[in-house]
């Protein structure tokens, strides 16, 4: 007897392997850098992809970036594994040490993009904690965006 | 409304960072549909995401789609398909130009792993093309280079039975 997901994968065998050719990479570093573990980011990426199936219908399809919709779906998943993420310390320094941008924020701008990006924290949860307004969060969100746009 | 205050606010990148609240994110998709700006301007930063997400990348060791495939228990006969449409990915850099169906994967245990080229599958047949041919040369010259000693042993022989007699 066939599973669920085994259906849903013969409807369409190879659009998970083609997710995971062109985004499988992402994902991982994404994950690698939340969690801070390459064999615990390997696993959250099998266990991820093993969810997509049942997602398929939401990642795809006109007018969907299927990349931030992945991404969605990972920090969902990522918050089911809470526990794990809340015994990682945040120091913003620590997260993406190898991406350029970072080293081009502020203090502030990175705080608030890391704590977002990587911790998945809404605009609400961040201002309560840092204790600043909801719109001067959402300008230093915009703020660090327009850094990663200058590239 | 200014659409151009709305963009600068931040509320896009709160909405692609999945940062923003219920409320603000039913106004962006209601605002997305009536004014072409903020569409753009979202499918911008959503294309800013990935530019990002590309600048991290890590490429996952090989065994780790056959880890999927064997968690998921696929056992399905492959028809033909059309390539999904996934957005978005075309017109940036490709972070990683390897494309997997050019490239043999072999296994030997989870943790070593070689990957080849598919290029490389005629060197190789070349290769063993050749080794057989020079065996067949060794083994040839062999017999020949046998069979003219036992000539010349056999006329060594004969020299001395003419000398003697």
């Amino acid at each position: 007897m066939k599973t669920e997901r085994q259906i849903l994968i013969q409807c369409d065998p190879n659009g998970l392997n083609e997710l995971y050719e062109k985004y499988s990479g992402m994902l991982l570093g994404y994950i690698s850098e939340v969690v801070k573990d390459s064999k615990l980011a390997e696993q959250h990426l099998v266990s991820i992809y093993n969810h997509i199936p049942g997602h398929m219908n939401e990642l795809t399809g006109d007018g969907i970036n299927t990349w931030c919709q992945l991404q969605r779906l990972t920090k969902k998943y990522l918050g089911l594994c809470e526990g794990e993420l809340n015994n990682i310390k945040l120091d913003s320094s620590t997260y993406g040490a190898c991406n350029k941008f970072h080293n081009l924020m502020t203090q502030e701008q990175r705080e608030v993009f890391c704590n977002v990006y990587y911790r998945g924290k809404t605009v609400f949860e961040l201002s309560k904690e840092l204790k600043r307004s909801e719109d001067s969060i959402r300008a230093l969100l915009k703020e660090a965006f327009v850094i990663i746009k200058k590239r | 409304m200014n659409v151009q205050q709305y963009i600068e606010s931040g509320v896009l990148e709160a909405y692609v960072l999945g940062a923003a609240s219920e409320a603000e994110t039913q106004e962006l998709l209601s605002y997305k549909k009536r004014y072409p700006q903020i569409q753009d301007a979202l499918e911008e930063l959503e294309r800013d995401m990935e530019y990002i997400a590309e600048q991290m990348a890590i490429i996952p060791p090989p065994i780790t789609w056959s880890k999927i495939e064997a968690s998921i228990n696929e056992i399905t006969i492959t028809p033909d398909y059309e390539p999904l449409r996934l957005r978005g990915r075309e017109e940036r850099s490709d972070y990683y130009r390897i494309n997997r169906e050019n490239y043999i994967e072999v296994a030997e245990a989870e943790s070593t792993y070689i990957r080849v080229h598919k290029n490389w599958k005629w060197v190789f047949v070349a290769v063993f093309v050749l080794s057989k041919i020079f065996l067949a040369c060794a083994i040839y010259f062999y017999l020949e280079n046998r069979q003219a000693q036992q000539q010349i042993l056999d006329l060594k022989t004969e020299l001395k039975l003419h000398q003697t007699h």
